[in-house]
């Protein structure tokens, strides 16, 4: 074989040969800095970065897991040295030497390249001398392994630990027990393995993003309690009030058995509710707007929870039955968000409340200033600007 | 000043000799790292014929860390709210370091021509967006011709 495509490449155009090393050429370039990998290191999914690229993408966030940039995978496994790559890097460097030897004008002088090649040889072989690759991510982390013959559950390959599949946002995606930082997500578990549009499924209409495995159980035998406990109190009241109304009926029930406030199914609501009261909504600026969006929120909730149930698992939705929880399903925190987020007529800048105005002049800030970074080292590296009000963030 | 990074060099340079279509991208000259940033908004969505302004902004960190982007131009979006912040995973919890100025505008483009009200960005846009999308296309549509039009 290896003849053949050496016969067929001799033979082809000038043009051909040029489209041809150029293509391999390019091979050699990494996609974090748009430049040649002096040092190609190659992920276990099989994609090239410089070793400082990768490194510096390693160490940068410390509170996600290890991911591919090309391709997302999650990086359990240090990468290695492609000396292949490598080889072909050192062939042009070859190329590029015999070029500045061969030049009497000075003009091709290729010292800067050299020079950036020498100091990234350095750095990998330093590291790896002080048994230092990559920061060290790989030997102070572990990772999330599941073993499903076993329970199934999340652990720490470190110490073991138990890992809540919220720990990621919990504690920075970091060992709660051990301290190490896990290099890989959460995963595993049939009850809450994420799919593949990152979003993960739902055990018996529970978002399982929400709680943990124990709490889930905890919720279900509750679940399950409520609902032979609901059946029994109908029966009770059917039995003594037949002849009472709805209204004393429902409220006895919902004084016994508190149910979380839950806003209309506003999918199979829709067609009754666009006529009456849609066309003001967004000229709506009296003083109640906070409480409009709150309340509109919860009901947004409730959509995504019964959506999720009904196209998942294709059950009927169970939660109505929820006993409430305070601090458990999270309102508390979205609702001091949700301020920033009215979108009104006159929604200018200048009515934007003060958080806002925090976050705006720290945009402008890093923005507008002049780049005067070397002097200025007392401003915060990675001081951020939160483009995104994400409730999930706080 | 810390130089600029090569790759940003090389960035701004192809956004300028090989611009994406219906997207332009201009640095600032006494801030490279600041870019006035306009796109068309997409055929057959609500934002046609709508030209939004944004500001787009590399951190020292970049690219371990995402641009930072918003609308200048108010826009009626789901995933954009009055401080014309954008609700967008490429910008957050999904940046990757081989992602660029180009696959993040043209990410922002592709949020135009498809909101998505189901995306946790809590603001009464979403909610009207579910509850009455006809509505709510419509005010999407107003705005762009009262807000998005490109200046004389
Ligand atoms: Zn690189
Ligand atoms: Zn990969
Ligand atoms: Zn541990």
């Amino acid at each position: 074989m290896s003849n053949t495509i050496h016969a067929v490449v001799h033979r082809s155009s000038d043009q051909c040969k040029d489209q041809l090393l150029i293509k391999f050429i390019d091979t050699l370039m990494c996609s974090i800095c748009q430049d040649y990998m002096f040092v190609p290191m190659m992920t276990a999914c099989g994609h090239n970065y410089c070793y400082g690229c990768l490194k510096s993408w390693f160490t940068s966030n410390e509170t996600t897991e290890l991911s591919c940039p090309q391709c997302r995978s999650s990086v359990g496994s240090e990468p290695n040295l492609n000396s292949v790559l490598q080889q072909g890097m050192n062939c042009l460097v070859e190329v590029m030497k015999q070029e500045t030897g061969d030049d009497d004008s000075g003009e091709k002088d290729y010292s800067s390249f050299f020079d950036a090649i020498k100091a990234a040889e350095i750095e990998y072989k330093a590291d790896k001398d002080d048994n230092n690759l990559f920061g060290s991510v790989f030997s102070n982390s572990a990772l999330a392994v599941v073993d499903e013959d076993d329970d199934g559950i999340a652990r720490c390959s470190n110490c073991h630990w138990e890992l809540d599949p919220d720990f990621e946002e919990e504690d920075g995606n970091v060992c709660p027990h051990c301290n190490v930082r896990i290099r890989n997500r959460v995963t595993g578990g049939n009850s809450r393995s994420t799919r593949e549009d990152g979003t993960r499924r739902t055990r018996e209409g529970f978002d399982s993003d929400e709680y943990s495995d124990g709490e889930l159980d905890a919720l279900e035998d509750d679940l399950q309690r409520y609902q032979r406990d609901s059946d029994r109190v109908i029966e009770e009241f059917s039995a003594e009030e037949s002849a009472d109304n709805e209204n004393s009926l429902t409220s006895q029930f919902n004084r016994r058995f508190p149910v979380p406030k839950r806003g209309r199914d506003l999918f199979n609501d829709e067609a009754e509710e666009a006529s009456s009261d849609e066309d003001d909504s967004d000229k709506d600026d009296n003083e109640n707007d906070e409480d409009e969006i709150v309340t509109g929120y919860r009901k947004k909730r409730s959509i995504h929870h019964s959506s999720d149930v009904e196209q998942e698992d294709g059950r009927p939705n169970k939660e109505e039955e929820l006993p409430h929880q305070p601090g458990v399903d999270g309102e508390e925190e979205i609702d001091s968000d949700l301020a920033s987020f009215i979108v009104n007529d006159d929604g200018e800048v200048s009515e934007v409340t003060s958080d806002d105005n925090d976050i705006l002049d720290d945009f402008r800030d890093e923005d507008r200033t002049p780049n005067d970074d070397a002097t200025d080292t007392s401003s915060p590296r990675r001081k951020r600007f939160q483009v995104i009000l994400d409730s999930d963030d706080e | 000043m810390a130089s600029l990074p090569k790759r940003i060099i090389k960035e701004t340079e192809r956004l300028v000799s090989d611009p994406v279509p219906g997207i332009t991208a201009e640095p600032h000259d006494d801030n490279l790292r600041y870019f006035s940033v306009t796109i068309e908004g997409p055929e057959g969505s609500p934002y046609e014929h709508g030209i939004f302004d944004l500001e787009l902004f590399l951190p020292d960190d970049y690219p371990m860390e995402s641009p930072k982007v918003r609308f200048l131009t108010k826009i009626y979006h789901p995933n954009i709210d009055r401080l014309g912040r954008i609700c967008l995973d490429v910008l957050k919890t999904n940046w990757s370091p081989a992602l660029q100025i180009r696959t993040v505008l043209l990410s922002i483009q592709a949020l135009l021509a498809s909101p998505n009200p189901n995306d946790p960005l809590a603001n009464d846009v979403a909610e009207d967006w579910i509850k009455n999308e006809t509505g709510a296309i419509a005010t999407a549509k107003e705005w762009t011709q009262k807000y998005a039009q490109a200046k004389e």
